[in-house]
């Protein structure tokens, strides 16, 4: 009774979940008459790639597209390179000073986006007005907090405790410096959990809203997640294949690394 | 197998969704090719802008007088020799004026009104005359006969005055005012007996004795009456004669003179009776009109001469006066003027009776004869002629003016923005690739519609010219405005002219999605002026100039369109 109804709870949410997907997918194949139309439809009356022909030709999505794929992949190896030292410091270390300083670091993880903004934006102007380098309304404003997340150095210091000590030592009575140790037995027996770690910070990043918006003034210089608002007021015919396009390098990343996630997931909620 | 159909859907859906990724981005990156490329200029802000007039000018007659002849009443024209813009040489028919239309009893009455004024001329000249005699001169224009200077008289022959019968102040009281004597000859009175008559004949000449003169003087016998009158104491007949004589010294008439036959110069015989003195030979009597044609008191106001002085024929002896002499003289005048004035009238009625042929707005040497031709004494150039048969009171038949090729002009009608622009010199010529000689302005005249200009032409520089060729003028002006751009940049409404609008499509950097684009804008201006290559522009008021240097499109295709995103070549 009790694993039906959690069956059926299940099948509700995974419905509730991809509704807005599936509903997005139908109707990115109307035709631009159905589309515009007021009156609610949830299959398309007539099955039409209007929608994708046309957004090809309209260059400021893939423009902004480009922008977000930018964006995201820089965060995520700005976050990899951080993250992976900053883990494998902290799981190798074993001082006061590291678990205060990883102490702060999971109190940062839990701190509301909003929190951080404020403080980005006072450490941007700091930078701006003292070193003269200007961090706002350009990608790094908003690459840089997602570099410097703690959600990957936490994950990862987790994981690379939870990696058997005899590796460690095994590497070092050959004589291999940390480096080596890092790059040679860390990283690829890691490899799944770095996976699913880009993978999250790439939805992350992908979807980002707040920070584009606070950080970036330049239209040009947007993401393409914060084009799609612009789209459904302007170009409604192309709006749902825009969103499709949207979120299909998510979706794909997701269908593709679940199950790296998932045993990432796992693995940390065992080692925490 | 659901799993696995889903799969290969989601796999070619994927695929999908990547090419279409992939196909946005290659449109991206081709976006610059695709793009419509524009050559641009930029607006100068303080162009120069030279403006080529040519004008059309046409070589005329120096002579400003313009003759204009028009209808005076309705009327028919038979016939027209000329042309307008023809060149008529003296005496040449230019047309006939249909006179048919003056009938039989017009012209009745007209024969009984030129009657009347023959009549009444007749009265007239009767006036004048009988006032011409009275006042003793000649009258030419009655409105210069002065009542107030009376009447003259004068000798009517040489001689001396006797018997002046007036004096200064006095009333005259005699209608003969004196005599004008010549007494050199003498005629003396003789008498014969009935023994005596048949030796005497006329022209027989005589000797004579006068009482204290000693000898004898010649005479000669000029009339004999052969009839017989008893002498005074009835007993016989006598017979009475004339002898002429040459006056020996101060004889006068009544002196006793002895006649005596002669022969051989020698007494012969001497007659029974003397005879007498009776005149001198020539005797003119002075008269004057006045007195015996009225019973008006006539005065001598002046006496020139005294009695016995010699005068000769035509000096003035006297003058006549008295207010009843003015009077006279004035109400003569008043006839004669009220006699003018009735001639005067049936003239007009004449001329009522047809009205005036044509009119004239200034003296010409128009002529036209009894059957309408009319021609003209000078040579001229025919400005305008009347095509039509029938023509209205106060129409235009011929405007012409005296052809004078000393001093051929060229005149054209400008408006008053060219001529304000004008230079006094300009190029002219016949064509315009030769246009190398130079005129100057000589004269201006202001209309409603413009400005008619003339420049001066002269034969030595450009030669072959006659009355009425087209010659072209050129000049130009260089100024400098606001907004200048090329021709090429402007969609004009209508052609590129001042004052009309059009349309420029300025470039304008705009941040957008894509980055910094140029983007067209469309602005209506108005052209202020106008060049050979360049237009002077000027923007709406509305239109806010947000650089210094403003950008456009140069040579505009129909293509563009506002908000179009261009690229720059």
């Amino acid at each position: 009774m009790k694993k039906s109804l959690i069956k059926i709870l299940s099948v509700i949410i995974v419905v509730l979940f991809l509704l807005p997907i599936v509903y997005t997918l139908l109707h990115s194949f109307m035709d631009a008459y159905q589309v515009k139309s007021y009156t609610a439809s949830f299959l398309p009356k007539v099955f039409s790639l209007h929608q994708y022909l046309k957004i090809t030709q309209k260059m400021e999505f893939f423009k902004l597209y480009i922008n977000s794929i930018v964006i995201s992949v820089s965060t995520i190896i700005g976050q990899l390179i951080i993250s992976v030292g900053a883990a494998y410091f902290f799981s190798r270390t074993k001082s006061k000073i590291a678990n205060a300083i990883f102490t702060i670091y999971v109190f940062l993880m839990i701190l509301p986006l909003q929190i951080t903004l404020i403080s980005n934006v006072f450490l941007y102007n700091g930078i701006q007005r003292y070193i003269g380098i200007t961090i706002f309304d350009t990608k790094f404003a908003v690459i840089l907090p997602g570099v410097f997340s703690t959600m990957g150095v936490f994950f990862l210091k987790q994981f690379f405790s939870s990696m058997p000590e005899n590796l460690y030592e095994i590497a070092r009575i050959d004589g291999a410096s940390n480096f080596q140790i890092l790059t040679k037995i860390v990283l690829p027996y890691s490899k799944n959990s770095i996976f699913a770690l880009c993978a999250l910070n790439f939805i992350e990043s992908w979807n980002i809203i707040e920070q584009a918006l606070i950080f970036i003034n330049t239209p040009s210089k947007y993401p393409v997640s914060l084009y799609l608002n612009t789209l459904y007021a302007n170009d409604r015919d192309v709006f749902y294949a825009g969103s499709i396009l949207f979120i299909f390098p998510v979706i794909y990343l997701v269908m593709k690394s679940k199950e790296k996630i998932k045993n990432m997931i796992v693995e940390n909620r065992r080692i925490v | 197998m659901m799993m696995r159909i889903f799969d290969k859907i989601s796999k070619i859906f994927f695929a999908f969704i990547c090419f279409i990724v992939i196909l946005g981005m290659v449109f991206l990156s081709i976006r610059n090719y695709t793009t419509p490329i524009v050559s641009s200029v930029v607006v100068s802000p303080n162009g120069k802008i030279e403006s080529k007039y040519y004008l059309n000018g046409v070589i005329s007659s120096g002579n400003n007088k313009v003759v204009e002849v028009k209808a005076a009443r309705d009327m028919d024209i038979s016939d027209v020799n000329i042309k307008t813009d023809q060149i008529v040489e003296g005496g040449q028919k230019l047309f006939v004026l249909d006179m048919s239309k003056s009938t039989s009893d017009k012209r009745a009455k007209q024969d009984t009104i030129n009657d009347e004024i023959y009549n009444e001329q007749l009265k007239l000249d009767k006036m004048i005359k009988s006032l011409e005699k009275t006042a003793n001169r000649q009258i030419n224009n009655i409105d210069n006969f002065n009542s107030n200077e009376g009447v003259s008289v004068y000798a009517i022959s040489d001689g001396k005055i006797k018997n002046l019968s007036i004096s200064e102040g006095k009333k005259v009281t005699d209608n003969i005012i004196s005599n004008i004597i010549d007494d050199n000859l003498l005629k003396i009175s003789f008498k014969m007996t009935g023994n005596e008559f048949p030796n005497i004949s006329v022209g027989q000449k005589v000797l004579l004795t006068f009482t204290g003169y000693e000898g004898y003087y010649d005479g000669e016998i000029i009339s004999i009456n052969p009839n017989a009158v008893p002498d005074k104491d009835k007993i016989s007949f006598l017979y009475n004669g004339v002898i002429l004589a040459k006056n020996p010294g101060l004889i006068s008439p009544g002196v006793s003179v002895g006649v005596s036959t002669q022969r051989d110069g020698q007494v012969a015989a001497t007659l029974t009776y003397s005879g007498t003195v009776e005149s001198y030979s020539e005797q003119s009597p002075v008269t004057t009109e006045v007195y015996s044609n009225s019973n008006m008191d006539i005065y001598a106001t002046k006496v020139l001469v005294i009695e016995g002085e010699t005068v000769k024929k035509g000096q003035k002896i006297a003058e006549l006066g008295g207010d009843d002499l003015i009077n006279y003289f004035n109400e003569s005048i008043k006839s004669i003027k009220d006699k003018q004035k009735v001639i005067s009238n049936l003239r007009k009625d004449i001329n009522e009776l047809y009205g005036d042929t044509l009119t004239f707005n200034t003296e010409s040497s128009f002529k036209m004869d009894d059957d309408g031709a009319c021609k003209i004494s000078d040579k001229i150039y025919v400005e305008y002629v009347a095509e039509k048969a029938s023509l209205r009171e106060g129409e235009t038949i011929l405007r012409y003016r005296v052809y004078d090729n000393s001093s051929m002009q060229i005149k054209l009608m400008i408006d008053a923005k060219t001529y304000k622009s004008m230079p006094t010199t300009v190029y002219y010529g016949t064509d315009m690739w030769n246009m190398n000689t130079t005129t100057k302005l000589i004269g201006v005249k202001e209309f409603a519609k413009g400005y008619e200009v003339s420049f001066e032409h002269d034969e030595k520089y450009l030669a072959g010219l006659s009355l009425n060729d087209n010659v072209i003028l050129k000049f130009s002006i260089e100024d400098r405005f606001e907004n200048v751009i090329p021709k090429s940049a402007i969609v004009p409404i209508g052609r590129i002219a001042v004052g009309s609008s059009g349309y420029v499509y300025i470039i304008s950097q705009e941040e957008s999605i894509l980055g910094d684009v140029d983007v067209l804008s469309e602005k209506r201006v108005t052209i202020k002026a106008v060049g050979n290559e360049n237009v002077a522009i000027e923007f709406d008021k509305n239109f806010y100039n947000r650089g210094k240097d403003i950008v456009i499109v140069n040579f505009i295709d129909s293509t563009l369109k506002d908000g179009m995103r261009v690229r720059l070549k």
